[in-house]
């Protein structure tokens, strides 16, 4: 597959630097609903005309443009399946937004990467002698690949521009009857998918160690956190953690032990952050400690426990930098767990990291 | 020598990826048959046994999930290579499509829930349409 995945990003790009040319392929589709019009031209409106500066396989940063201008490429794309006659209608697109992004999300118990086509396009007929506004459309072409297949994901770039593109032609074709019915002096065009987002949220990489404090025990841990920033809703943050703790000597020795120490790893059953304002997190969270004790007995003999128990955790997460830089929080937590010295304990723990 | 070998592989890779979709095929009722993942298939659970999917010309769609039926729009995106079903209550769902031909649908839908299962569906075509 990679030979293919190479020769075929050979073939697509024509490399000029720090810039890459992307030929789009003319792949004709079937209109669904009406071949009545033809795209006469396209302008495209946007302020910056790359795609997007992206991360080659290599790692080296290149900006990514359409090669003969997306105007050109776009025409070409439709006249392939509208074709060009004096009976049908012309039609007008303005290019409001189209680029291309990838980030990484959770999804179910691991992280993968996302890539994005954003799109938004205006179309318009001529009525009186001025071009009248009837549909835009705005429209995410996503998809969803595990963090190894980066240069499949790289090498199918483009055919997620072509997707895009089709799925807002069928759109505007759907709807065009209704929205040239409308077409009158205070008439107001059809909107398709106004609300929807525009990026997709960077991702934040966390590696953290925290000091932790309860009634029962002290210790230290290490966690590593990824996630999704996003301005609105609830944030699914994906997190790993190992701790390394021990019982306070007073305790131990009212359960007759010399030293407990314990090791637990704590995958996360229920884990959301919500953004409070910029580089500012509230965090809840319900876990599964897991791991065992090492007891050593005021004789001397030694015996393991395996612990399990269930936790929560609520807490606050601050990430002054946003690309690279320390992060600090604080989380309270609460634990039920088949302990030796304890069944219920509550602390404290104070995190400090860095974000990359 | 070594080269030519991955010219030619890739060529031979190429027209295996590049399955051309005839939007034809879509146009009956295709019968729940089984789910795959990596190391094997599973048959459809008792619940899923009368489930189907069916695509009309008029570009609406019946499908049965789980004994439960529902109705729509669908359109084809030839460039994406996937069916995007519109519901009634109008709930979007994408569906990548692996391999068609008349009698096989192999779908995958773009969910995280379902995401790394490949659904399989038969049509009752004997001979084409």
């Amino acid at each position: 597959m990679k030979p293919f995945l190479t020769v075929m990003i050979f073939f697509l790009t024509v490399s000029v630097s720090a810039q890459e040319r992307m030929s789009l392929r003319t792949i004709p589709f079937t209109p669904q609903s009406n071949e009545k019009v033809y795209v006469a031209a396209v302008r495209d409106k946007r302020k910056v005309k790359s795609l997007g500066i992206l991360e080659k396989i290599n790692g080296e940063k290149t900006e990514l443009f359409l090669k003969d201008g997306a105007e050109t490429a776009i025409e070409r794309f439709y006249g392939e399946s509208l074709k060009k006659d004096s009976h049908k209608e012309l039609v007008y697109i303005e290019l409001k937004a189209l680029n291309v992004q990838e980030s990484k999300r959770r999804m179910n118990n691991g992280i993968v990467k996302v890539a994005r086509v954003h799109v938004e396009m205006s179309f318009f007929q001529m009525e009186a002698g001025m071009l009248k506004e009837l549909y835009t459309i705005k429209h995410n072409e996503d998809e969803v690949f595990d963090l190894y297949e980066r240069a499949e994901l790289h090498a199918t770039h483009e055919k997620r521009i072509r997707a895009a593109l089709e799925y807002c032609l069928h759109y505007f074709l759907k709807n065009y009857e209704e929205a040239k019915s409308g077409v009158s002096a205070d008439f107001i065009p059809l909107r398709e998918n106004e609300k929807i987002e525009n990026t997709l949220g960077p991702w934040f990489n966390l590696v953290t160690a925290k000091g932790m404090g309860s009634r029962y025990f002290q210790g230290y841990g290490i966690s590593y956190t990824g996630f999704v920033d996003s301005k609105k809703g609830w944030i699914r943050p994906y997190e790993t953690s190992f701790e390394v703790t021990w019982a306070r000597e007073d305790v131990a020795e009212e359960n007759g032990y010399e030293e407990v120490n314990s090791f637990v790893f704590r995958p996360e059953l229920y884990f959301f952050y919500k953004r409070l304002f910029k580089g500012t997190y509230a965090s809840i969270s319900t876990n599964v400690p897991v791991g065992f004790e090492l007891l050593e007995e005021l004789s001397g003999y030694t015996s393991f426990n395996f612990v399990i128990g269930i936790g929560a955790g609520q807490g606050l997460r601050f990430i002054p930098w946003q690309k690279k830089g320390l992060v600090f929080g604080v989380d309270f937590f609460q634990q039920f767990e088949t302990s030796e010295v304890y069944r219920f304990d509550l602390g404290v723990e104070v995190v400090l990291g860095i974000n990359f | 020598m070594k080269n030519r070998i991955l010219i030619v592989f890739s060529i031979v890779s190429l027209s295996a990826y590049a399955q051309k979709i005839n939007q034809d095929d879509l146009y009956t009722f295709w019968y729940l048959d089984k789910y795959s993942d990596e190391e094997q298939y599973y048959l459809p659970s008792k619940k899923e046994v009368e489930d189907y999917l069916a695509f009309k010309m008029d570009m609406s769609y019946t499908a049965v999930s789980e004994g439960k039926k529902s109705h729509g729009t669908w359109l084809l995106n030839t460039n994406g290579k996937y069916i995007e079903l519109l519901s009634g209550e109008g709930k979007k769902e994408k569906l990548y499509i692996y391999f068609l031909s008349n009698r096989s649908l192999v779908v995958a839908y773009d969910t995280d829930k379902y995401r790394l299962w490949e659904v399989h569906y038969v049509s009752l075509n004997r001979e084409g349409k």
